[in-house]
């Protein structure tokens, strides 16, 4: 039986901002087990990062403002409703719960702070360990993470290291306390394809050996594929599509999902073919759309769907979309432009 | 594409930065290859490969130490700024650039970034004249005309991207340098840029370098591609042969590293780890580049440079031990 950590209902993040509220994360759901891989996948501005920094109220409050919702962990005794957490009890759960790499390492490490120190700062504060212990385990994490001399690596500056070599670091820095979720922003974009293979199988090995949740965002479809276990698609602060890896790649039911894979050259599409690609832009989310978000770039928009969200539908178990091609009440038969699986059979609603 | 009349001959280029303490990088390093009219070539390789500095000294951003650089048979290599000036080199190459928000002049309305090099070659009669150019520019792109008078802060990165390739067609060009034209924009919107590009290319009968990291993509848009590898070109032949049949092991570990977007082959295929950083192009001993992280290295690479020699057809390797 699989372990249920994270349950998140309903996230409603905003930023207030002088120009106005910007509702950048509008009713997300989903759910993350011990273990397993969660892909968010989505285009900048999407809503992706916002939701994950929320998780770890990594956002200053204000601007941002979770406008309702919910966050719920549990680890074995451990129960917490994270949105009603002080910023003095988060403490406790940031680093120990949940860490976060991100993409940038150079922008996320101290640059006046030695690499070691800063792992250690993270031991200390959730551990009751003795200054030298912190020091032996730091090493040890960055031995872990396949840098050359790891002591060494411990008394560097970042600024010293190559940009593998931080990611590495920075790997070692987020796993210093053991966490039961890692989230990765963007882990590997910045790096080079050879160096970003040897972070992956990394995170990988990392996580069977601590039996880690992850989420990973990413949109890199590539990386998906290789890492989720299921995936999230997200678009104007909404999941659009959720499912397995198999459901999002062979079986995609929303059109935005379709539009993403197209658009993707692939090492392995035949030569000459086209990229289809998305017209337009993503909607403005200081006053998002009424009806479905995508509608005004979708070539399958109806009237319904500038009028009124379609909500989800239940493609099959475990594999859900939010368009109005799946209720039973519409009249058009569409074909699926990608996947393996492409007739789109209307869909039961998804119960509330 | 093998019939058309070769436009760039590189030949033997070689372009060093001095980096302090009598230190020198070898950005290029004795780097060779032809483009013919009408061609896409693809360069790829990792950051610090070169990649990027091979595209500027061709338009001529930076001045090479050594080689040829015969446009049309005539060696623009050596030239100064008055004879790239008098050749109206300009007119003949461009260049679309990376970062869409360090490219652009913010302080210049997207009208005055398209239209200043129109101004400065005394293209068009007069003002109205050029703005009709831009206008007709702002619109091959896919933007509008009333675009001219806003400022680049106004656009989104895709959109920025499409400012950025009006100004270079604005001269007409024959031969354009893409680096990494799309790498800083949504997939979506790179899949836009990168169709408006194969477009222009067959209305305009245009020949590309395209210098990027992502495979996938070089594949998708170019004829003939080139790998390098620390300064040197490695391997360099027909995309569906270098991709297909890989000789060199750095072009196959390389391919071999790249996430594929299909669950089912991912969840087979087994990535053989390359080792290792990239290794530092500055003060760069005797041997061949790649030999600290090849798998195959014996006592001769590490001696000797390998050059860069056919392997059959239009495809070149330089490795003493190329993978069959």
């Amino acid at each position: 039986m699989s372990e249920r950590l994270l349950t998140v209902k309903d996230l409603r993040v905003s930023f207030m901002t002088a120009s106005g509220e910007v509702q950048a994360v509008r009713g997300v759901d989903f759910t993350l087990d011990r273990g397993e891989t969660l892909a968010i996948v989505g285009e900048s501005g999407c809503g992706k990062s916002v939701t994950i920094q929320t998780v770890m109220r990594l956002n200053p409050e204000p601007p941002a403002l979770i406008r309702g919702g919910s966050i719920l962990y549990e680890n074995g005794s451990v129960k917490a409703e994270i949105t009603r957490l002080s910023d003095r009890e988060m403490r406790a759960y940031r680093g120990k719960a949940f860490s976060m790499i991100f993409q940038d390492a150079m922008t996320s490490l101290n640059p006046t702070t030695r690499v070691g120190r800063q792992i250690v700062e993270g031991i200390l504060h959730h551990e009751n360990v003795s200054r030298a212990e912190a020091k032996a385990r730091a090493i040890q994490l960055l031995g872990k993470t396949g840098l050359p001399s790891p002591e060494s690596v411990y008394g560097c500056y970042p600024h010293t290291l190559s940009g593998g070599q931080r990611q590495r670091a920075m790997i070692a820095l987020a796993l210093a306390s053991n966490p039961s979720i890692l989230f990765a922003d963007e882990p590997t974009t910045a790096l080079d394809v050879t160096i970003q293979a040897q972070i992956l199988s990394l995170m990988s090995d990392i996580q069977k050996e601590n039996h880690m949740a992850m989420i990973f965002i990413t949109h890199n479809l590539g990386v998906v594929a290789k890492m989720a276990d299921r995936v999230a698609v997200m678009y104007a602060g909404q999941i659009v599509e959720s499912g397995t890896l198999r459901d999002i790649f062979y079986t995609p039911r929303h059109p935005y999902t379709w539009g993403l894979l197209g658009s993707i050259p692939s090492l392995r599409m035949d030569l000459g073919t086209r990229l289809s690609s998305i017209p337009g832009t993503p909607p403005d989310l200081f006053a998002p759309p009424r009806g479905c978000a995508f509608a005004a770039r979708c070539p399958y928009c109806m009237q319904a769907c500038l009028s009124e969200d379609p909500g989800f539908y239940q493609v099959d178990a475990g594999h859900r979309a939010r368009c109005w091609l799946l209720d039973r009440r519409c009249p058009r038969e569409v074909e699926a432009p990608v996947g393996r699986d492409r007739t789109v059979r209307k869909a039961e609603r998804e119960a509330e | 594409m093998a019939d058309q009349p070769i436009l760039l001959d590189v030949q033997n280029l070689r372009k060093t930065f001095r980096v302090g303490r009598g230190k020198t990088l070898y950005a290029v390093d004795d780097v060779s290859f032809a483009i013919r009219r009408g061609e896409t070539l693809g360069l790829v390789g990792e950051s610090g490969c070169g990649k990027t500095t091979v595209g500027r000294t061709l338009v001529r951003l930076y001045t090479p130490d050594a080689g040829k650089i015969l446009l049309d048979g005539e060696d623009i290599a050596g030239y100064t700024a008055r004879q790239i000036r008098k050749a109206h080199l300009p007119r003949r190459m461009q260049m679309i650039f990376q970062d869409p928000y360090a490219s652009l002049n913010p302080y210049f309305t997207v009208g005055e970034i398209i239209g200043e090099g129109l101004e400065l070659h005394h293209i068009g009669k007069n003002r109205e004249e050029r703005m009709e150019r831009v206008y007709a520019l702002l619109d091959q792109v896919g933007l509008h005309r009333e675009h001219a008078n806003r400022f680049p802060h106004e656009f989104s990165g895709g959109q920025r991207q499409r400012v950025g390739i009006a100004r270079a067609l604005a001269m007409d060009p024959e031969f354009i340098v893409c680096d990494e034209a799309t790498s800083a924009l949504d997939v979506s919107v790179q899949a836009q840029v990168m169709n408006m590009l194969i477009d222009l290319k067959k209305e305009r009968n245009l020949t590309y370098l395209v210098v990027a990291h992502d495979l996938s993509l070089v594949r998708f848009i170019s004829d003939r591609v080139a790998v390098m590898y620390l300064g040197k070109i490695v391997e360099i032949g027909d995309v569906r042969s270098v991709y297909d049949t890989p000789r060199h092991p750095y072009t196959i570990g390389l391919l071999d590293a790249v996430p594929v977007a299909d669950p089912d082959y991912e969840a087979t295929h087994d990535v053989r780890l390359m080792q290792g950083d990239i290794g530092s192009p500055i003060n760069p001993g005797p041997g061949c580049r790649f030999a600290s992280r090849c798998p195959y290295a014996t006592e001769q690479c590490r001696r000797e440079t390998p050059p860069l020699a056919s392997a059959g057809g239009d495809h070149s390797v330089a490795c003493f031990h190329p993978v069959v």
